[in-house]
């Protein structure tokens, strides 16, 4: 998807209420001057008012209503922010196009950041989109961009906008202009038809990737969101890891091993490609360059040993393995070497996802008669589970590390749904799509 | 909402726990008025200690309009000490980071020193005790939320 975005910083404006009388005081000896901590405070979603932008033109106006709208929903889907009814706005997107907002209007609904903007298609048919982000409580400007992009992207820059203001007002990267990769399944139990889909975060621009005459599980996106990995069962043949190009739909067969390959994971670096080989009831942990082809083995035994994860840094890998004689997750260092046990609870550990800021190890546990998502440092320290069902499983991290996707099923023949949850363990979600869904797999941000 | 409560903020819902019930609305609180002494009236003793339950009552007072900003990576780098220039009736004349050169290098930080800024604009009038304004001419409000974050200390 080309995108032609130019951003830069809108000069700031507006009232700069503190600002200038900052400067104006004198700075005063602080012997014995009183100091008081606070550490308590809320927790809850911060209130905000996403207007609608200004749009002087009649062509205009959909993307004035529709990409506010866009960036409110993302923002209010993190469970970080609580989008105002535009309802309850006083002032007009027309009254704050050449000047600073009336920021006591604002103030008197309870917002505490404002989002304002402007539309303008251009001769070329480019929509133009600017936006700022505003401090109620202070006046200030505290973020400004102009975009353009041809008129079919105006999702794209409404995440881009999203993305933006989650970061200013949280200082962590977003994760709204992603895409998630996942398998759509229909029809009955034993004819079971699945396609590898691929679509927005927010559920948008749905898009098949295979037309379902073939058994696919466990899609990965590459680094660069461009390559999907995943395993397919192509004509009855082995079940074996694929890679394909998301824009050409062209794939190939990774690696030719003797065995059945699967659990396929892209390497930090793009380049390696790490899954495990399957032979006599045996199942090790390789890595496959995708340039050269050169094969590595990982691991050599006891017991089967899958699902392997890099850590994000290159350096570590987790997996599980029966080694121990229960299946439980292990950390490795990247050759192979030094592998040791990190789970220790009850129950069944598998598929760990190392989180994308390296914290966290997100992973299935299996006990008690169902299934739970859980957390835990790479050191094994410090479980959480966070969600649980009759069958939860495959963990994927949002790119900043802060969000947890996975598939659930109740029991008594329910479809299987997608479910995001915050990694405080807050905020679960069932996230939209087409139908039946399972093997979520989430992009890094869209380059 | 207690400490307890608040260390517990990361959920495990293997040791199930009811989420903590939503504080007081501070925009209810708002309109009523902190408790408010007349301060403006009585003469201000700069010498006169400022006792734990009048600190306690600021503290009590400006959490209720801070929003931690949870989640936040290396919370024990996060602490943010604003200093605070009080009118004698409680109104806050100006709000100062103290350490603003890491507002420009550290997303994170600039992120907490926001809503700190914001929490003490929010509470704008602070309920400083009678005769004690001068103490409040000028001090610190120092937002941790090392404790909230359940990382350590």
């Amino acid at each position: 998807m080309k995108i032609q975005a130019t951003r830069r910083t809108m000069l700031r404006g507006g009232a700069m209420l503190l600002g200038g009388l900052a400067s104006a005081t004198a700075l005063r000896p602080a012997q014995a001057q009183l100091r008081i901590d606070i550490t308590r405070g809320r927790v809850e979603p911060m209130p905000i008012a996403v207007s609608p932008f200004f749009a002087a033109q009649e062509g205009e106006r959909q993307y004035g209503d529709n990409i506010p709208q866009v960036v409110a929903d993302d923002l209010e889907r993190s469970g970080l922010f609580r989008p105002l009814p535009r309802a309850s706005f006083t002032q007009q997107p027309a009254a704050m196009r050449n000047t600073a907002p009336r920021f006591g209007d604002w103030r008197q609904i309870g917002a505490q950041a404002l989002v304002n903007g402007g539309i303008e298609i251009q001769r070329d048919g480019r929509v133009k989109v600017e936006f700022r982000l505003w401090d109620v409580t202070s006046g200030q400007q505290q973020e400004g961009q102009v975009y353009t992009t041809t008129a079919q992207n105006w999702r794209r820059i409404a995440h881009i906008i999203a993305d933006a203001i989650y970061k200013r007002i949280t200082g962590e990267d977003g994760y709204f202009d992603t895409r998630i990769v996942f398998v759509t399944e229909s029809g009955p139990a034993q004819r079971r038809i699945k396609r590898l889909t691929i679509m927005d975060q927010d559920g948008a621009n749905v898009r098949y990737l295979t037309d379902g005459s073939e058994l696919v599980l466990t899609p990965r996106f590459s680094p660069n969101s461009q390559d999907v990995t995943y395993l397919g069962y192509v004509s009855e043949q082995r079940p074996r890891v694929y890679m394909m190009n998301i824009d050409s739909g062209q794939r190939a067969v990774l690696g030719d091993f003797q065995g059945m390959t699967f659990a396929p994971r892209f390497a930090p670096d793009g380049n390696r490609v790490i899954f495990s080989v399957s032979e006599n009831g045996l199942s090790d942990i390789w890595t496959y360059d995708t340039r050269s082809r050169a094969r590595q083995r990982l691991t050599n035994g006891p017991g089967i040993n899958t699902a392997p994860c890099f850590s994000p840094d290159g350096r570590q890998v987790v997996f599980e393995s029966d080694r121990g004689g229960s299946q439980q997750l292990y950390v490795m260092n990247s050759d192979g070497s030094n592998a040791r046990r990190i789970s220790f609870g009850q129950g069944r550990y598998a598929t760990p996802v190392w989180s994308p800021r390296g914290d966290l190890i997100a992973f299935t546990r299996q006990g008690d008669g169902g299934f739970a998502i859980g957390v835990m440092r790479p050191d094994g320290s410090q479980e959480r589970l966070l969600s649980n069902a009759f069958l939860a499983e495959g963990p994927t991290w949002s790119p900043n590390g802060r969000v947890i996707m996975f598939f659930r099923q109740s029991g008594g023949g329910a479809q299987p749904r997608l479910v995001s949850i915050d990694v405080t363990g807050y905020n679960e979600r069932e996230v939209r799509t087409p139908g039946a869904a399972s093997d979520p797999a989430w992009s890094p941000l869209i380059p | 909402m207690t400490d307890q409560e608040l260390r517990n903020l990361l959920r495990n819902i293997d040791r199930p726990r009811t989420p903590p019930p939503p504080p007081a609305s501070p925009r209810q609180d708002r309109q009523q008025g902190p408790a408010r002494p007349n301060s403006a009236n009585v003469a201000s003793n700069p010498n006169l200690p400022v006792s734990r339950s009048e600190q306690d009552a600021i503290r009590e007072h400006v959490s209720r309009f801070w929003n931690v900003p949870i989640g936040a990576r290396d919370a024990e780098n996060l602490v943010v000490d604003l200093r605070i220039e009080c009118d004698p009736d409680g109104t806050v004349r100006n709000v100062r980071l103290e350490n603003s050169a890491r507002m420009a290098s550290d997303p994170m930080y600039r992120a907490a020193a926001d809503s700190a800024m914001r929490a003490v604009r929010m509470a704008s009038p602070l309920p400083i005790p009678a005769g004690k304004a001068a103490q409040f001419r000028d001090f610190i409000l120092s937002f941790n939320p090392r404790q909230l974050m359940g990382l350590g200390g």
